[in-house]
């Protein structure tokens, strides 16, 4: 269990892990008043990155976009013209 | 556990975080995974058609792999405050619908971060400018 702390780094270490292995990752995110934690696991290895910076909001609304894409299989190119 | 329609997840997720107290020490989750759940019937069926072609295993392998390529999957979305558990499947087509509002309530409810250091010392600046110009 690592703690990352440059936000993209975490973007793509947590993108190649779910590209390794869709059907096993799962993506959590744990929320406490000010404080935000997010973990990306496939049971191998634990990616977490925590936050209680406002800034990172839009970082993380981006990455639950990219992750839910990314589970049902879609192409990033409908993302991107986004 | 019933999946709810993805609208009555929303309204539920919004009702959950407004049981959120700054003060408590319980933390709200939030899920997602791929959606790969069958039924045992199709599993079956789906693992005795793979024996049956068992012998052109290369072939099947191939179409294994397209498949895994191409199929789309729902996404599950899981949310837990305490007892209090929703979850709900959010197909393909409605993703756009569903993570627009996803985000809002998360923007809304999680407005108790940090903000940048750097805006309250401009706000400072622009104070003390404003207590000087009416002291002036």
């Amino acid at each position: 269990m690592v703690y990352i702390k440059e936000w993209n780094k975490y973007q793509e270490a947590v993108e190649e892990l779910y590209l390794n292995s869709p059907k096993e990752t799962r993506y959590l995110t744990s929320w406490r008043h000010g404080k935000l934690v997010l973990k990306v696991t496939d049971n191998f290895t634990a990616l977490k990155y925590k936050t209680d910076q406002a800034s990172d909001l839009k970082k993380f609304e981006r990455l639950n976009r990219s992750m839910m894409l990314k589970m049902q299989n879609r192409k990033e190119t409908t993302t991107e013209s986004k | 556990m019933t999946f709810l329609d993805n609208d009555l997840f929303l309204t539920q997720l919004v009702k959950l975080f407004e049981k959120t107290k700054p003060t408590s020490k319980k933390k709200v989750y939030l899920t997602m995974k791929r959606y790969t759940w069958e039924s045992l019937k199709t599993k079956k069926e789906r693992k005795e058609t793979e024996k049956s072609n068992a012998s052109d295993k290369q072939s099947v392998k191939e179409e294994l792999q397209k498949e895994v390529d191409d199929k789309e999957y729902s996404c599950l979305v899981r949310a837990v405050y305490g007892n209090f558990k929703i979850s709900t499947l959010v197909s393909p087509s409605d993703t756009d619908k569903f993570i627009t509002g996803y985000s809002n309530i998360l923007k809304v409810h999680m407005d108790s971060m940090k903000k940048k250091e750097r805006k309250k010392e401009k706000l400072k600046a622009k104070k003390i400018q404003k207590v000087k110009a009416t002291i002036a």
